[in-house]
């Protein structure tokens, strides 16, 4: 029976499929074989080690040349209006804020971390291509981005709306051009926000950036598992963290926003599949015995703050539901007491669900 | 005729015969092009018809995907996967083609009409059938639904030549089933 509906999805399409047999022989006949496909010609690439060496070397010219340059740009500038503002967070956070030519009016650190980077780089009157070139470049010299540590929440608040998802590109582009000689890509979530009192309040109130703070309201707006309460909780957890939970969220059928951007992936030691795996190998089961799995990536019940793989599994003939958290940066896993059913959300907006029925 | 789906190893064969073909058309062994041909075509011409909906964009798709695994049989480097190496060729080709026709994926008409098979009665049972598939399940659906059933790849490969999470293929095959087999209750 389980068998019956698949076989005939296959006779459909096979008796549905032309026979073009002789047509397409005779057009590959007047063919001429190629030993390189054109698409794939373009590079040749360098060995890894040198494509590291090349990249720490770029950033360091970058770094330094940031401090240079802010050295010789004079102290004083000249009083313009802020048209947009950006914010980063890796874990220095800061704000830039730029006029309507993307010159860097001011750069101000917003955490410890943010100033000892920051320590004697001057960026104002540089385009933003060189700030962003320095400050990226200085960040993965100094270890705040490496390839275990990809994340980055770039946050813009502009005045000028009108080409918010061209500016979102744009700067993601920028900072992974730092990292196009290495092997390196950034997971980027790149969200165009609107900074009012009530963010920056809320923002202050839970000692993050803007940036940080209007992720949290969308993850709680957009993810029902996550509410006002765990605000707190989150509020200390990495971008990292918070890339993971966020990027995992299920697509929907609506429209991609216009006002929000992620790209990269962010680099994690233990897959979902693996999560997935580590608990069917505890209980001696395999993948066929599987009736229903979901697999969710939330912060951890256990009172640590960390996000872990939540894992829900029934299996045929059983009627016990298991539950599982498994780091997912060592794959070790707890099982947890609690035995309510999956997780139910009330709209599937939330539901990385996994279904193996087969 | 009855066609049983294809088991894990039925289908690691299936792969290792596709590779060899592919060798020994990358050796100017033409006459492997029509046995590759007999053994994928519904592969290649499930996934056409799965993106555009269409009859006759598929037919033209396939013939293109099949000149140009001819072309560059001799790039394909053996992994045990040759599927996902076509698949990438064929997606690639339509691509191509949406951005040449720019447009949305409508159902052709035609495809009401137009039963290959030479068993009249038995196409008309699949048309209706295949019909009712391919308005049931949207594009992301239907395309993991032939990636998965027809040709036999794991969703964790699927999930590799799409570039989504593979909790949203699942996801979405898991969306697929559900709709797919209350349509085969209906019947």
């Amino acid at each position: 029976m389980k068998q019956k509906w698949k076989d005939k999805i296959i006779d459909a399409y096979k008796s549905e499929t032309p026979d073009n047999r002789e047509r397409i022989l005779s057009a590959c006949e007047n063919e001429t074989q190629y030993s390189v496909c054109p698409d794939e010609r373009k590079t040749r690439k360098l060995p890894v080690f040198f494509r590291r060496a090349v990249s720490f070397v770029a950033c360091l010219v970058l770094f330094g040349l940031g401090l240079f340059v802010g050295q010789i740009i004079p102290e004083t500038q000249p009083v313009a209006t802020a048209e947009t503002c950006v914010y980063l967070d890796v874990n220095p956070s800061l704000e830039l804020a730029l006029d309507k030519n993307d010159t860097v009016l001011s750069c101000t650190p917003a955490n410890t971390d943010a100033e000892t980077l920051l320590n004697g780089m001057k960026l104002e009157g540089l385009e933003l291509k060189t700030a962003l070139n320095a400050i990226v470049g200085a960040m993965y010299v100094n270890g705040y981005l490496s390839s275990e540590d990809n994340s980055m929440l770039i946050s813009v608040d502009t005045t000028n709306e009108n080409n918010t998802s061209d500016f979102l590109s744009y700067i993601t582009n920028q900072v992974n051009e730092v990292f196009v000689n290495s092997e390196m890509e950034c997971a980027i979530i790149a969200q165009a926000v609107k900074a009012d009192e009530a963010l920056k309040q809320r923002a202050e109130e839970q000692g993050i950036s803007v940036g940080k703070m209007y992720l949290l309201d969308k993850m709680i707006g957009s993810m029902e598992l996550i509410t006002e309460e765990d605000i707190a909780e989150l509020a200390n957890m990495s971008i990292k963290d918070l890339n993971l939970m966020y990027s995992a969220k299920p697509d929907d059928e609506e429209e991609k926003p216009s006002d929000e951007l992620i790209s990269g992936s962010v680099n994690v030691k233990v897959g979902t599949e693996d999560a997935l795996s580590a608990v069917l190998t505890e209980l001696g089961k395999t993948e066929d015995e599987v009736e229903e799995a979901r697999i969710f990536i939330l912060p951890s019940k256990r009172g640590e703050t960390k996000v872990v793989y939540s894992v829900t599994v029934k299996f045929y003939n059983d009627k016990e539901i298991y539950k599982y958290e498994v780091d997912y940066q060592t794959g070790e896993l707890e099982r947890l007491d609690e035995e309510d059913g999956f997780p139910s959300h009330g709209s599937e907006r939330q539901q990385p669900g996994n279904g193996f029925d087969d | 005729m009855v066609i049983v789906a294809l088991t894990a190893e039925e289908i690691e064969n299936k792969n290792d015969k596709i590779e060899q073909l592919l060798a020994s058309l990358s050796t100017g062994d033409t006459a492997s092009m029509g046995r590759l041909y007999d053994l994928i075509k519904t592969d290649v011409f499930a996934y056409a018809l799965s993106k555009t909906g269409n009859k006759q964009d598929a037919d033209d798709i396939m013939q293109d995907t099949f000149v140009k695994i001819y072309k560059y049989a001799k790039q394909y480097r053996p992994k045990g996967k040759p599927m996902a190496w076509i698949i990438t060729i064929e997606l690639n080709l339509i691509r191509r083609h949406f951005q040449l026709k720019a447009r949305t994926v409508e159902f052709d008409e035609s495809f009401e009409n137009t039963p290959s098979n030479e068993n009249f009665e038995e196409g008309v049972i699949n048309d209706a059938f295949l019909r009712e598939l391919l308005k049931a399940l949207n594009e992301e659906e239907r395309e993991v639904v032939s990636l998965h059933i027809v040709s036999g790849m794991k969703h964790r490969e699927i999930a590799k030549l799409l570039q989504r999470p593979l909790s949203t293929v699942l996801s979405k095959y898991n969306r697929a089933i559900k709709k797919l087999q209350a349509i085969v209750k209906e019947e």
